[in-house]
Parts: C-alpha cells; sequence; structure tokens
C-alpha cells in the first residue's frame, strides 16, 4: 500500500516537474545574440532585416533582384540577410520569430504597429542616425513623409503614394460634360460636384445598374480621415484622449456618404466582393477613389483598352482640400547588432536616388520621402500635373495607440450601420464616440 | 460476440495493462514533449498582458474580469458562434451519412462520383473564396439569378447581417466530403450477414436501414458529431477571408476575434484567455456527449 | 457472431440485385434517377472548382468580364506554364512531398498504433488519457502557436523539416487516433479472442488482424493526413526562413500581396497544387470500400 502511495506521488511531482520543464522551453528566447551564425563569417558585416516577399508583379520582383545586386555591388563588405514573409501570414511570421529570439535591424513596417513596435522597445527613432549622416539631414524630406511619434522620427517612407479621383474619362466627354480635372482647374471641384457627377453618371444598362461613384475605400479610417479633414475634423481629438466622432463635421460628413448608398449611386457592399467585377476597371462604376498604386490595378484589368482614364486630386470641402499620403516605411531596431551595414541598407532601400529609379518601374507615380526624387511615371496616360497637384497637398494619417482595435472593433461596425442604415446617423456615431473614448482611455 | 471479461485480474490483465500503456506510449511522449508545453505557456499567458514583442506582464485574473465583466464582444461572438454550431453541426451531420449512403451505392462510375464529391474539400480556402463571391453576390451572383428566374425575392446575402451567417451554415456544405468518406469506410463494416439474416425474417428496407446500419454506424456518427462540435465551435478560416467578421459583427466568430486580438492588437494574454473559456466550453460539450454516449452508442467490441 | 466472406457485387451488369448498406437498387429508372441526383449534387459542389478552372485559363481583363464568363476566351493553356516559372514550382513540389510523405508515415503508422491501445487494450488510465487526448483538439492552436515555435526554436529545429514531420511520429494528431479508435471498436472481438489464445502476442494481432481490417480507414486517415500537410501554410510559414525550404502552400501566395492579385495564375497554380491530391483519392478510394467484407480472414 505505501509503495503504491509512493509511486503515485513520485508520478505526480514527476509530472508536475515534467510541466515545468515543458513550460520552461516555451517561454519567449531571451534576445541575446540569438542570430549569432553570423559571426561565423565575421570579416563581413551583417545586417539583419525582416521584409515582405517580393510577390505580385514580375515588375516588383525584378526591382527587388535589381536592388539587391546594386546594394552588393555598392557595398562589398556588408553582408544582408532578410528573412521574408508573404502578406498573408507576415504578422505571424514576424510574431513567431521574435518570440523565438530573433533580433531583426530593419523590419519592414506597417502605420497600425508603430505605436506598439515602440512601447515594446523593439523599434527606435532614426534622428540621431539622421543627424549623424553626413550625406542628407532632416528637411531633405517631406514632414508628411515622416512617420513620427511624440517628435520622434520612426520611419522615412520609401514609398509614397497620394489618394485621388479616378473617372471614366470616356464617358465624360461623350456626355460633352466638363471633367473634374477641368473643374479643378476652375476651382469648381468640390463636394457637391464629386455628388453630382456620382448622381449624373448612375445608369441602367440591360437591367443592371452601372454606378456613378465606388465608395467603397470611405470604409478605410486612413481613406475617411481625408474626407475629413477637408470638412475640418478628424477621427480624434489632439492628444487621443476622446473620440470627436460626434461632432457637427463627422456627423455630416457621414449623412453626405450615406446618401451615396440609398440613392443607389454607389454599389453596396456584398453586391461584388474585392476579387469581382463590380469596379472601375471594368466599366461598371464611373469613378472611384484610390491611391497612385491604382495604375496596377487598372493596367491589370485592362481597363485602358475600355476606356480613357481620369485622374483629378479629391474636391475642396468646407476647410480645403486634402490628399492623404499612404507610407510604406521601414523601422529601425532600438537596440541594432551592426548600425553601419543596417543604416546603410535603411537609406539606399528607401530614399537613394538609385532605389527610386528601380523601384519606380512597379508603377503608379509614387515617391520616396525625400523630397529631390520627382514621382515617377511608368504608362502614358498616367497625369503627372495631377500627380504633382497632390504632392504639396498630402497629409499623414494620426494614429491613435490603439488604431487597429479601434479600426476592427468599432470603426468597421459603425461603418456596416451607416451603410445598413438601421440608425440614424447621429446615434451610430455617438455609440461609435462614446466606446471609442472608453476604448483609449481603457 | 466475446465474453464478458470485465475486471478480469491477474497476470494478464496486468500485462494487457502494460502493453496498453506501450501503444499509447508514441502519444504520451509527443503529449509531454510537444503538446503540454504551449498549452501550459498558454493558460501563463492567460493571466498576463502579452503582446509578444517583449514578455509577459502579470495581471492576475484581469483578463478574465474583462472577459465575462465588460466585453461586449464576448457575449457577441459567443452568440454567433452558437448559432452557427447548432445550425451547422446537424445539418452537416445528416447530409454527410446520406451522401455516404448515396455515394456507397455500387454503380458503374461511382467511383469517380465519390471522387468529384471530394474535391471541394481538396480544394484551397483561397481558391474556393474566390468563387462564392459569385454565388452569393448581391448584384450578378448565380444564386440570385436562379431566385430570380424562379420569381422568389432575392438578397444582398453577403451583407445582411441577419443571413450572413446563415450564408456560412450553406457554404459549411461544401465540406462535408470529409465526414461523408469516414462514413462511407464504416458503412463498409457493416457486416452483411446481418442485412441478409435481415432480409429473410422479411425486414424492409426502412427497418434494415433503421436498425441495422443506423446501430453500427453509431460509433461514426459519434465520432463526427463530437468531432463536428470541436471544429465548428473553432469556425475561422471563411469568415476570416470572405466577410472579416462583417458585416456589423454579424460574422465575428469566436476564433476569429480570438485571432484578431492576438494578431492584430498583439494581445496575446487576452487572446489566451479567450481560448481557455472556449475550451471550457467544448470541454463540457464533449463530456455531455460522452455521457450520452453510453445510450446510444453501439460498440461491437465492447467488453 | 460469425462473419462470412461475402460475395459482393461490383458492377451493374444485368438485373443482379445489389445490396450494400442494405439498400437495394433495382431497374433502371432507379439507377437513372440515381445518376440524375448524383450528378446535380455534384454540379453544385464543383462550381468552385469549375469556376476555378475557368479563371485559371483566362487572361486578366476577362477575369474582370461583366456579366461574368465562365467560357475562358481564348483559352489560356498557357497560364499554367507561366504560373509555374513565377516561382520554384518543382522545388517547392519536392519539398511538399518530403513533408508530406514523411508526416504521412508517421502518423498513420504511429496513431495506427497508439489507436490499438486504446481500443483494444485495457488499463487503468485509459479513460482519462484518452480524455486528455480529446482535450488537445480543443484549444485554438492560435494561441500555442508562439510557444510551439519557441519550443522548436530552443531543440534548434528551425529551419529544418523537422518541426513538420518528427510530431508526426507521435500519434499524429489526437483526430487520427479518435478516428482509427471509433473504427477499431467496431470490429468483432472474436479473432483477436482466437488469436491471444493460440498464443499470439498483441503485436501481432495488430499487425495480422487489426491492420488487414482497417484498409478503409487507414485509406481515409491517409487521404486526410496527405491533405492537410500538403495545403498547410502556417507550419512551413514559420518555420523555414530560407526560401528553398519552402511548400507548395506558402508558393500560392506568391500570387498576392497587399493590394493585388494575380487570378489566373493563382488559379493554375492552385489548379496543379491540387491534382496530386486528387490521384492520391481516386487511388485510395478502392480501399474505402475495403471493409471486413472484401477482406475476409484469409491465412487464418
Amino acid at each position: 500500500m505505501t509503495k503504491r502511495l509512493s509511486r503515485r506521488e513520485f508520478m505526480r511531482n514527476a509530472g508536475l516537474a515534467g510541466t515545468g520543464l515543458a513550460l520552461a522551453a516555451c517561454a519567449p528566447v531571451a534576445q541575446d545574440g540569438a542570430m549569432d551564425d553570423g559571426s561565423m563569417m565575421a570579416e563581413k558585416q551583417t545586417a539583419y532585416i525582416f521584409d515582405y516577399d517580393p510577390t505580385g508583379t514580375d515588375a516588383w520582383v525584378e526591382a527587388d533582384q535589381l536592388f539587391i545586386e546594386y546594394f552588393t555591388e555598392k557595398y562589398p563588405d556588408y553582408e544582408i540577410i532578410r528573412e521574408q514573409a508573404p502578406w498573408a501570414g507576415f504578422t505571424e511570421k514576424l510574431l513567431t520569430s521574435i518570440a523565438g529570439g530573433s533580433e531583426y535591424d530593419v523590419i519592414y513596417g506597417y502605420w497600425q504597429w508603430l505605436p506598439l513596435f515602440i512601447e515594446n522597445n523593439v523599434i527606435g527613432p532614426l534622428d540621431d542616425l539622421i543627424d549623424a549622416d553626413t550625406e542628407i539631414s532632416a528637411d531633405d524630406f517631406f514632414d508628411y513623409a515622416k512617420e513620427t511619434i511624440e517628435g520622434e522620427t520612426y520611419g522615412l517612407a520609401w514609398f509614397i503614394s497620394g489618394w485621388l479621383h479616378w473617372y471614366n474619362l470616356s464617358a465624360v466627354n461623350e456626355a460633352g460634360a466638363t471633367t473634374p480635372k477641368e473643374m479643378n482647374e476652375n476651382g469648381d471641384w468640390d463636394y457637391d460636384a464629386w455628388y453630382q457627377f456620382a448622381k449624373e453618371y448612375t445608369s441602367e444598362q440591360d437591367g443592371v445598374p452601372i454606378y456613378g461613384y465606388e465608395m467603397g475605400s470611405g470604409r478605410s479610417v486612413s481613406v475617411y480621415v481625408m474626407l475629413a479633414w477637408a470638412w475640418g475634423t478628424e477621427q480624434w481629438n489632439d492628444d487621443f484622449s476622446a473620440s470627436i466622432m460626434d461632432n457637427e463635421e463627422n456627423v455630416a460628413l457621414w449623412k453626405w456618404i450615406q446618401q451615396f448608398y440609398v440613392e443607389g449611386l454607389t454599389p453596396l457592399p456584398g453586391s461584388s466582393t474585392t476579387e469581382q467585377p463590380i469596379s472601375y476597371t471594368n466599366g461598371r462604376s464611373m469613378a472611384t477613389m484610390a491611391g497612385q498604386w491604382y495604375t496596377r490595378t487598372i493596367v491589370q484589368d485592362g481597363a485602358p483598352d475600355l476606356f480613357d482614364i481620369g485622374m483629378v486630386p479629391f474636391p475642396t470641402g468646407p476647410s480645403g482640400q486634402y490628399s492623404v499620403a499612404a507610407l510604406n516605411s521601414f523601422y529601425f531596431s532600438s537596440s541594432p547588432g551592426n548600425v553601419d551595414p543596417a543604416w546603410a541598407w535603411y537609406k539606399e532601400r528607401s530614399f537613394s536616388e538609385a532605389a527610386a529609379s528601380i523601384y519606380a518601374k512597379i508603377g503608379g507615380g509614387r515617391f520616396p520621402s525625400i523630397k529631390r526624387v520627382a514621382p515617377a511615371t511608368v504608362y502614358e496616360w498616367e497625369d503627372t500635373e495631377v500627380y504633382e497637384a497632390i504632392r504639396p497637398i498630402l497629409r499623414t494619417y494620426r494614429t491613435s495607440p490603439k488604431e487597429s482595435e479601434w479600426i476592427n472593433t468599432y470603426w468597421n461596425v459603425a461603418w456596416d450601420e451607416m451603410v445598413l442604415g438601421t440608425r440614424p446617423v447621429e446615434e451610430i456615431l455617438g455609440q461609435l464616440a462614446e466606446e471609442s473614448t472608453a476604448l483609449v482611455n481603457s | 460476440m466475446a465474453l464478458q471479461t470485465k475486471h478480469r485480474p491477474g497476470p494478464l490483465a496486468r500485462k494487457e495493462a502494460w502493453e496498453g500503456r506501450l501503444y499509447i506510449l508514441p502519444w504520451l511522449a509527443g503529449f509531454l514533449i510537444f503538446t503540454i508545453g504551449p498549452m501550459a505557456a498558454s493558460i501563463y499567458f492567460s493571466f498576463t498582458k502579452y503582446s509578444v514583442l517583449s514578455g509577459a506582464d502579470w495581471l492576475g485574473l484581469d483578463n478574465y474580469t474583462k472577459l465575462f465583466g465588460g466585453d461586449r464582444l464576448f457575449g457577441l461572438t459567443l452568440y454567433n458562434t452558437f448559432y452557427f454550431v447548432i445550425l451547422s453541426v446537424p445539418l452537416n451531420l445528416f447530409a454527410a451519412f446520406l451522401v455516404a449512403l448515396l455515394l456507397s451505392v455500387q454503380v458503374r462510375g461511382i467511383n469517380l462520383y465519390r471522387t468529384l464529391y471530394y474535391l471541394p474539400v481538396i480544394t484551397p480556402a483561397v481558391a474556393s473564396a474566390l468563387t462564392w463571391g459569385m454565388l452569393f453576390s448581391g448584384d450578378f451572383g448565380l444564386v440570385n439569378a436562379v431566385l430570380q428566374a424562379l420569381g422568389l425575392p432575392t438578397f444582398n446575402w453577403l451583407f445582411n447581417p441577419k443571413i450572413t451567417k446563415l450564408v456560412f451554415v450553406i457554404m459549411g456544405l461544401w465540406g462535408i466530403g470529409g465526414s461523408a468518406i469516414i462514413f462511407l469506410a464504416g458503412l463498409q463494416n457493416v457486416p452483411r450477414v446481418l442485412y441478409e439474416a435481415a432480409g429473410i425474417d422479411g425486414a424492409n428496407l426502412w427497418h434494415r436501414f433503421r436498425h441495422i446500419t443506423v446501430p453500427m454506424m453509431t460509433p461514426l456518427i459519434f465520432f463526427n458529431l463530437v468531432l463536428g462540435i470541436i471544429g465548428t465551435f473553432q469556425v475561422f478560416t471563411g469568415a476570416y477571408i470572405i466577410t472579416a467578421g462583417g458585416p456589423a459583427n454579424s460574422t465575428l466568430f469566436y476564433v476569429l476575434y480570438l485571432y484578431n486580438n492576438a494578431f492584430r492588437f498583439f494581445k496575446m494574454g487576452y487572446a489566451s484567455a479567450l481560448a481557455w473559456v472556449l475550451f471550457v466550453i467544448i470541454l463540457v460539450f464533449t463530456v455531455i456527449q460522452l455521457r450520452m454516449a453510453r445510450l446510444w452508442v453501439f460498440y461491437e467490441a465492447e467488453r | 457472431m460469425t462473419q462470412t466472406r461475402a460475395e459482393v457485387p461490383l458492377t451493374i451488369t444485368g438485373g443482379r440485385k445489389r445490396s450494400v448498406a442494405g439498400l437495394t437498387m433495382n431497374g433502371l429508372l432507379v439507377r437513372l434517377a440515381l445518376y440524375l441526383f448524383l450528378s446535380f449534387v455534384c454540379l453544385i459542389l464543383l462550381f468552385p472548382n469549375i469556376w476555378m478552372i475557368s479563371t485559371s485559363l483566362k487572361d486578366s481583363p476577362q477575369i474582370f468580364a461583366y456579366p461574368p464568363e465562365l467560357i475562358p476566351a481564348p483559352f489560356l493553356w498557357s497560364n499554367y506554364l507561366v504560373a509555374i516559372q513565377k516561382f520554384p514550382f518543382f522545388l517547392y513540389l519536392r519539398n511538399t512531398l518530403i513533408v508530406t510523405g514523411l508526416a504521412t508515415f508517421g502518423t498513420v503508422l504511429s496513431a495506427s498504433l497508439v489507436a490499438f491501445g486504446f481500443a483494444r487494450r485495457r488499463f487503468p488510465e485509459r479513460e482519462v488519457l484518452f480524455g486528455v487526448l480529446l482535450s488537445t483538439m480543443m484549444l485554438p492552436s492560435i494561441v500555442t502557436l508562439i510557444p510551439t515555435f519557441v519550443l522548436f526554436t530552443r531543440l534548434g529545429w528551425v529551419n529544418t523539416f523537422l518541426p513538420l514531420t518528427v510530431p508526426a511520429f507521435f500519434g499524429g494528431g489526437a483526430f487520427y487516433i479518435f478516428l482509427l479508435r471509433q473504427f477499431y471498436l467496431t470490429l468483432p472481438y472474436d479473432y483477436d479472442e482466437a488469436a491471444y489464445i493460440d498464443g499470439a502476442s498483441s503485436l501481432r494481432v495488430w499487425w495480422e488482424i487489426i491492420l488487414p481490417f482497417s484498409k478503409a480507414p487507414l485509406a481515409v486517415i491517409t487521404v486526410f493526413t496527405v491533405l492537410s500537410n500538403w495545403n498547410d501554410f502556417m507550419g512551413p510559414l514559420i518555420y523555414m526562413n530560407k526560401p528553398h525550404m519552402r511548400t507548395l502552400a506558402l508558393g500560392l501566395q506568391f500570387f498576392r500581396d497587399q493590394r493585388y492579385t494575380q487570378w489566373n495564375y493563382l488559379m493554375a497554380a492552385s489548379t496543379l497544387t491540387l491534382i496530386p491530391v486528387l490521384i492520391l483519392f481516386f487511388a485510395a478510394q478502392r480501399y474505402f470500400m475495403e471493409g471486413i467484407l472484401l477482406t475476409g480472414l484469409s491465412g487464418r
């Protein structure tokens, strides 16, 4: 009897100890030289980069290849080790790697992550590196192209894309009407003109609706703020302590947007999916909003063969005209292993003229954060005047520390309710503001 | 049938016991090496604030009190998930059994049909997701086209919070190939001699089905039911790819919310708390089923 | 209960009575109705695949044409050629075959042993341990992803195929063990009893009685294991850092980025990825229908 008991006890203790061991084995790996296999090649200085896969078009893959060749040739003493992940699964890959003890000198960033990356000391400010660098100074960059939090710069965008309207120029010419671009030049391109445009060009063809305007992207907060700025407001107060989504301007703007859905000027979500054909590019909506990156989509879908492409900046609202700067930046480690190769890579990749010309082939009139590089065009129908017109009216979306959770949990739902028209806009926004304020203060 | 030999003492039984332990050892070792640690770690994380970017900070019960106390979405996602489970599990079980019966009939070309019925299960999710728009989209979807032709009302299937969950239940039917194959394999183990005996007794088709096929299939019906519940409570992929939880959170299922917390909001601690609450819920349902199984599951080898 | 070797009619050749699963199929009309019904359901189930293949043969503008067009014009068979040249298809195929092959072998072998222990051997801890086994399926894997990765990092297995294959040899997962256990429990007990009385070891009973009786469930779990490893995205994603170690499921991601998807190439590559599993299924399915009835008990 005693023997049995003791054996059971032994088993239990062994089990507990085993579990403890197993648990300890799963504790995050301390970040101390977990990547020291690089030291084998002592002569070369190594930088570790976490990047996304160059996927999608051939142009993208080629550009990436060319850039690596360019860099290797220019810096024979530096070795770059890149870990890459496809867009789907990017976060999973990054988080598991970091938990496993990987340290990256440069990480491809995403603006929604920025506050968290800083809070957890994963990335650090670039200001000292910029100051110490003899080739560049802080003034060389557009202010809006810097990802800045509390006065410190954490990212210098390698690509900036401004937002604009794309319209069916053929249809406007057929109607013999003034084009939005002409209206813009005459100072008549405002939110009423936008609405009238949508109304004018909404029609029906063989029982199938042709929409005047495709509003879908408005659900994206980073696009919405562009409208909100034009209407004289945004989504948070100055210090992110409260939501101002229920103020007069936001309510008026939401009502203005809602009429597009109520009056059938824009397709309802679910009437098509992102992969499916109700879009500007197949002529089923006469205009849409998108960043400059949209040129690739337009070409892929074959739109230039169907109609002429028209481009115009966003209209002027009660408080002025804006375009939102869509930033793609890399972030820099708070404790880089090898500063020199990492900074060399950061600089070259983010804002060297060489990189700009290499990556220009991807298309989209984008330009890096550095002022001296002009927007690049690839297709003949791209309107450089519009690109140049957008450049001075760009602004950066201010990110609250809980932006990702806010968008996914509250914003999207409120937007859906507005589109569905289940409740008055005042009520929806009242609740949104209340819950948002509670969230940022939690 | 074998003799009732319960509680047989003696060296034979002890040998059998040790053999039993030996046979399950690969699993037990794997469980201790690869599984228990991560599970224990996630329990620990559920009591912490853990962004994964740096270490976990102890919070005590905060995650759980927030979950039960103030998180409106916890209740909503549970509601969405239960709604889905209650409709989807019985429907899939029934449909899979029916399909298995159909596919078990020996006619020429049936092999091809079996393969084709399984094809949707093999198809990569991203490929089938593309098609759901084609079927269910409001303006040009095939489903609406058919309804219109029949003079029935049409819907904006994927953007109507009242019916999106039903659309997911319907979409789930495309995946019954897996359960059907299990049933199909099981149907072959129903001893023919039973049917023949019944045939002599003059039992009709329904009687044979009801009194022979179904009882003999209960172990696998039980398997598909248990697995169906475990799997359906964790429904994720479709909502993740097609609706991202919308519209108006109507397809925000529990695990999708959990995923958002873990990999979108970087709240792995809270996600772990959510996971363990779900664990307990599924556990309760499974235990109930295991208990009830004694009443209706018939094992040939029971002794 | 006694078991007889049944004569199983395999094809319809005349007016002979067909009796499978207790259902009798008589007459031309019944068969015709059956075919019609099977084909109708089939058409609905196959809609996604039909559309997938159609998309894989289109050029980009046609994918987005309105109204949607089912028949590609022209048929761009070259999409398939382009798709496999956009990423190292055959290298990824090789990697996928290695991982899937090893993991499947490990799973089928170890799961059938473990299930044998749970179904046909009695020991005091059996029910409790079986409960533990089931419980491993109840925790969403999202929250064990990070600690599991850390564990394999500590073992030094990252950047090898080990994390994707070695665990398969430890039972291969609760699903397969549970499934096989359920099958084993439906097998009659007389034969093992007789074998034990003859002095056979339990390992021999497993090999000579249980396994031959279980061709159908073994074929089923083979197909399931192959499928889950073949399409596994998360495992290769997090454990493989080197591009040359990626698998096909990762390769499919090559056609998508943040805003942009090359649908035709993606669908072409998906179709190619699907074909090996389809062939395997077609080949394995003759075993699905092979219960005890066909196997009988030869050699005893």
